[in-house]
């Protein structure tokens, strides 16, 4: 129960925290309508549900090695951050793959003379840049995830050492 | 000049939208209140109320985005009053996100035969209150 609570609770958390602060980012500059507009509310819908979706199943096999609410000595800062740049940049990565098959089949589906486009050099490069580039970002994210989870796991030790001082 | 057929849908998804927003804020006011009002808050009812609240704060942030997203690309600027009022509804939800995970992390942790604390889900619920009210300020303009 615990470990599905902690899945849910921290890939929702990591992802529903990152969209909100990165719209707050954009709000504060007073640019968020200029990045809305393009985007539109089916594609962001379709975005924040497929970074959720990954996100769940990249913690759901991540934090099987260093859950961050276990009171087990695996809960080291290294492993943290390990584990969370690696899963972040999974994270990334999937995300970036299934946007990339979404998008792909929907060409192929509206025309099917759009395989040879696909399987093109220029779309090749630009899968492998977006790869890279989704790699990169995922573990730099992961790695801010890492050390919220650390304070949030050292928060409730805290809380929970006192209670059981009480 | 988008044509009728258009238009009705494209209405009745920011209507489904708003309703999403709604629910999904409502079931996570009602739930921390359901766990916190009886005499012995319960942490079954408690395990299951967590794992409401993250699918609850998923589906309000995706369809706060789609609120916002109608409003595009005329989302007033930061400094205006709506643009520091949803600034501030920002920064409270991230607050009730750390918030949240500290108070799920408590009641993962909880033995079977634990008592859960029934301030956390008060506090929870508190937060979601001044947020629903922010949200009201907001609406009036």
């Amino acid at each position: 129960m615990a470990d599905r609570l902690t899945v849910a609770g921290f890939a929702t958390a990591h992802v529903t925290g990152l969209t909100v602060l990165v719209l707050l980012g954009f709000h504060l500059r007073s640019t968020l309508g200029g990045i809305l507009e393009p985007i539109g509310t089916v594609t962001g819908v379709l975005l924040f549900g497929v970074l959720w979706g990954v996100a769940i199943v990249t913690h759901h096999y991540g934090f099987g090695a260093s859950e961050p609410w276990s009171v087990d000595d695996r809960r080291t800062a290294i492993r943290l951050f390990g584990a969370g740049f690696a899963w972040g940049a999974l994270t990334g990565a999937g995300t970036f793959w299934v946007l990339a098959i979404l998008g792909l089949s929907g060409l192929l589906v509206a025309d099917p003379s759009a395989i040879v486009d696909i399987l093109s050099f220029p779309t090749l490069l630009i899968v492998l840049l977006g790869t890279a580039l989704s790699l990169v970002i995922g573990g730099a994210v992961g790695l801010v995830a890492a050390a919220f989870d650390l304070g949030v796991g050292d928060v409730v030790d805290r809380i929970r050492a006192s209670r059981s001082r009480k | 000049m988008p044509s009728t057929e258009f238009v009705l849908p494209v209405q009745a998804a920011a209507l489904a939208v708003r309703w999403i927003h709604f629910i999904a804020l409502a079931a996570i006011l009602g739930g921390a209140l359901a766990v916190a009002l009886p005499d012995r808050p319960s942490l079954t009812l408690a395990r299951r109320y967590e794992f409401l609240f993250w699918v609850a704060i998923g589906l309000v942030v995706v369809s706060g985005i789609g609120n916002v997203g109608r409003l595009a690309p005329n989302v007033p600027a930061f400094e205006s009053r709506w643009g520091r009022l949803f600034a501030l509804k920002l920064i409270a939800v991230v607050g009730l996100i750390a918030v949240s995970t500290v108070r799920s992390g408590i009641v993962a942790r909880t033995g079977n035969d634990g008592d859960v604390d029934r301030r956390w889900y008060l506090l929870t619920a508190g937060w979601v209150a001044a947020l629903a009210a922010i949200a009201v300020v907001m609406a009036r303009g």
